[in-house]
């Protein structure tokens, strides 16, 4: 089949496109280390919601989400923590599919039923986070945040 | 031919009945926002606005075209109109049954209908008869494509019939995930029959179906611009096998794409979400090879038009 030289050149443009895209995913992912939950197999399940500090300054945080409340544990929707903290989140849902965003980091969550979601990030400026459910979950889910203090 | 007009143009009809449901209610949202009206439910509008414009409207629409271009393409009636009325009416049919859960209140959930977030049994079974009676639809198209290859067995399949076949093989394909979702994991579930469902599977079950969803909505567009657009502009089609590859490419780049939705969900591995986005991507290569075509049909109609200018003005 005899192909158009121009119609060549549009398919090698397309290519090449292509090919830009994913490197941009491969820096995105390796370079940029963007971060997204992954499968995570290595967690005992949780229904509760609890804040263990395993080193100076290093915490992993269980984290419920309920309706329309995120529990770190003694129903408690906010936690303290201080500059310079390293927190891994694990999140899972009581009920129906909740989201978690902490406003100004790099954290984005679905909480999903049986499911835990895991993402590590470090509080650097201190101030007050606000985390917010950003997936529908009924007639209360614009009420529905939480909160991070970070002090100095 | 009277037959195909009424048709197509109750299909249209009822699609855009549906948009303008769905737009008064999502006026209603607005009002809502705005803190005017506090007794208008938000999400009820919601719900009601995105079924109805996203799935409804499309689906009606969609329909009602294709039925056009299949008889305009290949030069026969249906097969058979019977059949096409039966589509229509259980789409119909369905409609109302998820529609009527929606302004009681009784499935508020959204259009996405993530579990475990119930919806009354009702909405489901609508949404079943919807996908069952688009199947139907599709059945009519193909068996009238098979009557027609058995009177034409050496001619070459048209373009439009092409571009027809396309979308609805992508759709069918697309809609067994959520025909799955529906009746294996939420009506079983929402009638109480099984006491638990797997929220993480019907998400990933939905977004099979959501992705490619858009791809339906968009291949109409696409029969248009490489099948009537260029007649309207006078000329033809710059190059009738790279848009037959187009449209093949695109069934298979519609398929594999539906994780990109599901970044955030826990329990998927980052290499597959990462996968997925770059097959996701390949869809921009017949996306190219149309711009350019299109393009280069208009280029072409208008050297060959200010050609005859030429010779007219000359002779």
């Amino acid at each position: 089949m005899k192909i158009d030289p121009f119609e060549k050149l549009a398919m090698i443009g397309g290519g090449v496109l292509l090919a830009i895209f994913l490197l941009a995913i491969i820096y995105a992912n390796f370079d940029l280390s963007i971060k997204i939950p992954t499968c995570e197999i290595n967690t005992k399940p949780f229904t509760s919601g609890a804040v263990i500090e395993t080193s100076p300054k290093s915490y992993e945080v269980h984290v419920v989400a309920r309706m329309w409340f995120f529990d770190f544990g003694e129903n408690q929707n906010e936690i303290t923590i201080s500059t310079g903290s390293r927190v891994t989140f694990f999140l899972t849902s009581a009920d129906v599919i909740h989201g978690f965003k902490i406003i100004n980091k790099d954290i984005n969550m679905m909480a999903m039923l049986g499911v835990i979601g895991r993402l590590e990030t470090t509080f650097d400026k201190p101030g007050e986070y606000l985390i917010v459910c950003h997936e529908y979950c009924g007639i209360g889910h614009q009420g529905m945040y939480g909160k991070i203090k970070v002090t100095e | 031919m009277n037959r195909i007009r009424s048709l197509t143009l109750w299909h249209w009809y009822i699609a855009f009945a549906a948009l303008f449901v769905g737009l008064f209610f999502g006026l209603r949202q607005s009002i809502a926002r705005a803190g005017i009206r506090a007794d208008y439910d938000y999400y009820q509008g919601l719900t009601l606005h995105g079924v109805l414009n996203a799935l409804v409207f499309t689906l009606f629409f969609i329909s009602g075209f294709l039925y056009l271009t299949t008889e305009k393409s290949l030069r026969r009636p249906l097969r058979s109109y019977g059949l096409a009325w039966l589509s229509f009416y259980i789409i119909l049919l369905g409609t109302v049954l998820a529609a009527v859960p929606i302004l009681i209140k009784k499935a508020t959930v959204l259009y996405t209908f993530y579990p475990p977030l119930m919806a009354h049994p009702s909405f489901y079974i609508g949404l079943t008869l919807v996908v069952v009676g688009s199947w139907i639809a599709n059945l009519v198209v193909l068996r009238t494509y098979l009557a027609w290859r058995k009177e034409n067995p050496e001619v070459r399949t048209p373009l439009m019939f092409v571009a027809t076949a396309t979308t609805y093989i992508l759709w069918f394909i697309a809609s067994i995930g959520v025909a799955t979702e529906v009746l294996f994991l939420l009506i079983p579930w929402s009638l109480g029959w099984v006491k638990e469902t797997n929220p993480l599977l019907a998400r990933t079950l939905f977004w099979y179906f959501g992705h490619p969803l858009v791809y339906f909505w968009l291949m109409p567009a696409y029969l248009a611009w490489y099948t009537i657009m260029p007649k309207v502009a006078g000329g033809k089609l710059y190059s009738d096998p790279i848009t037959r590859l187009a449209f093949i490419l695109f069934i298979l780049f519609s398929i594999p794409v539906g994780t990109h939705h599901q970044f955030t969900d826990p329990g998927i591995s980052t290499n597959w979400k990462a996968f997925h986005t770059f097959l996701t991507f390949l869809v921009t290569f017949p996306s190219f090879l149309t711009a350019f075509n299109l393009s280069a049909s208009f280029k072409s109609t208008r050297e060959r038009a200010m050609a005859e200018a030429v010779f007219s003005d000359g002779g």
